[in-house]
């Protein structure tokens, strides 16, 4: 009798513990799912809640710097400098690759030209290069060229980058006083004045390009013939024939 | 008072370990400079990351809230035959990405290798490239060698296909996006520099301001605006290329037509996705 009570209770008991064990299960198990989907924020896309993040902050939030050519040469503000950069030889450079970054405005000098052409082993031989101390040492890179209209190297004895008569009366129309500053490798005496301001009937170009006569690749026997006037085929390329008066070019 | 700093020190590395494994990021910035006031400061320093910047430039493309990942799948090119080491990109790269000019911490850098007669490979860089390079190279290995050749050749990340640096991160904070671009988020790094170690290709490095680990990451706030990297802007001689590898019109695939490819070693098996033409004798 009491074997098959306690048996009994024992059953009893038992089945009692193990829906127990479920129920304490169950709940245990829905806090958990109720706290996770509190504490673990919902993941969306293929990646990790806080690698999305981070592409996003990449996407919107990250400031950019560097505007591009492109900006630059949309806009009308240098007109100028753009309209002389399209044709020269640094058309493919970026503004920001010189001047500073356009968004960051930060105040600094253009970039010093020595950075890109001082010679260096390294640097492709086609590429041009100059070793500071034995090309000019004591003048300002932008005395002769222009970093917007770089022309190519000529024959002439010195590089003549600016375009225009100007380019050639920086140096053709200086002042007796500071001829001395300037010093032309290979220049013997001889001509020594073409470094002199040029005579009055020479003025006679007018706003004429002086290289619409003088070549800018003549040998410096064949400059010094010209100017002397010692060879008459350069004549009629501004006087009409029959006519030297006053006003009559071609 | 050495025990005294390390124990120091401790505390805070393992404060940042709890903070930034354990828990997510919003409760790290809500929270933790509350709990955790040692590392107050470092959590402020990274808030404007985290947070982004105020005023966006007003004439700049405006971000891409639709942008597609899954469409796009980038190359980069680089000619190490017409580079010429002016070191543009370099400090491009350093003002794009506010990596601060000093210090030895590039995200692309120039190399200057030199060949001699007898094939050995010689290479320095003194500044990254930053200032272009000294025209008389100091390295006493080259004293009296004939240099038979020497050339630049730009490094940057390679951004692998088979990338490692992902693999090693033991908090999760690096990873591959679907264009193929490795990033790094920033307030989950906790500095460890395994990734560090582990680049075959020295990309990576710690960050000198925020102390976490740091790469290029070809100006992807740049490239998903449909703009070319700054280094690749910024470089005067087109020895950059940058591209859509998925777009048969882009210049990285003209590049890849034209020129005679390698990629930088190739037998880590890494698969890079930055290729180079021209010289290649040593480089690596």
């Amino acid at each position: 009798m009491t074997k098959t009570l306690s048996l009994g209770l024992k059953t009893m008991r038992s089945t009692e513990h193990i829906i127990l064990a479920f129920k304490i299960i169950l709940v245990l198990l829905l806090t958990l799912l109720a706290m996770r989907t509190v504490t673990v924020p919902v993941p969306y896309g293929e990646f990790h809640v806080f690698q999305e993040r981070t592409i996003q902050s990449w996407l919107n939030e990250v400031p950019l710097e560097y505007v591009g050519a492109k900006s630059c040469k949309a806009s009308a503000c240098h007109r100028d400098q753009i309209d002389l950069l399209s044709s020269s030889r640094h058309k493919d450079i970026s503004c920001e690759s010189c001047h500073a970054v356009a968004v960051g405005g930060i105040e600094e000098k253009p970039v010093d030209c020595m950075i890109c052409h001082t010679r260096l082993g390294a640097r492709p031989e086609n590429f041009p290069q100059i070793t500071k101390s034995e090309h000019y040492p004591n003048q300002r890179c932008a005395k002769c060229h222009d970093p917007h209209a770089p022309i190519p190297m000529m024959t002439h004895p010195m590089p003549v980058a600016r375009k225009g008569r100007q380019a050639c009366l920086i140096c053709h129309l200086k002042p007796a006083g500071e001829m001395q500053e300037l010093t032309v490798p290979g220049v013997s005496s001889e001509f020594e004045y073409l470094f002199r301001p040029p005579k009055k009937e020479f003025e006679h170009g007018g706003e004429r390009d002086c290289i619409s006569c003088h070549t800018l690749s003549p040998s410096l026997a064949e400059l010094a013939t010209m100017v002397h006037g010692k060879d008459v085929s350069y004549c009629p390329r501004c006087h009409r024939a029959g006519g030297f008066a006053q006003g009559d070019f071609r | 008072m050495e025990r005294e700093f390390t124990r120091r020190e401790l505390g805070k590395e393992l404060a940042k370990a709890v903070l930034q494994v354990g828990t997510p990021p919003a409760l790290v910035l809500a929270v933790g400079p509350r709990i955790f006031p040692q590392v107050k400061e470092r959590i402020e320093k990274l808030l404007p990351f985290l947070k982004g910047h105020e005023e966006p430039a007003h004439h700049l493309p405006p971000p891409l809230q639709e942008y597609e990942a899954a469409k796009h799948r980038y190359g980069f090119g680089v000619n190490t035959q017409v580079c010429i080491g002016c070191g543009r990109c370099v400090r491009a790269c350093k003002l794009e990405n506010h990596v601060p000019l000093e210090g030895f911490a590039y995200r692309t850098w120039v190399e200057r290798y030199f060949v001699t007669e007898e094939r050995r490979v010689y290479a320095d860089s003194p500044t990254g490239g930053l200032e272009s390079f000294p025209a008389k190279e100091e390295m006493p290995e080259l004293k009296g060698a004939s240099i038979k050749r020497s050339f630049f050749v730009p490094k940057l990340c390679n951004q692998c296909d088979n990338s490692p640096c992902t693999q090693v991160c033991p908090v999760g904070a690096t990873f591959k996006t679907v264009d193929g671009i490795v990033l790094v988020d920033r307030s989950r790094c906790v500095g460890c520099g395994y990734c560090i170690q582990t680049c075959p290709y020295a990309a990576r490095f710690k960050h000198p301001a925020l102390h976490v680990a740091d790469k290029c990451t070809w100006c992807y706030h740049r490239i998903t605006r449909r703009l070319r990297p700054a280094c690749v802007e910024a470089c005067p001689r087109h020895a950059r290329i940058f591209g859509d590898l998925s777009d048969p019109q882009s210049d990285i695939r003209n590049f890849l037509r034209q020129e005679d490819i390698y990629v930088l070693k190739e037998e880590m098996g890494t698969y890079p996705r930055c290729f180079y033409t021209g010289y290649r004798l040593g480089v690596t």
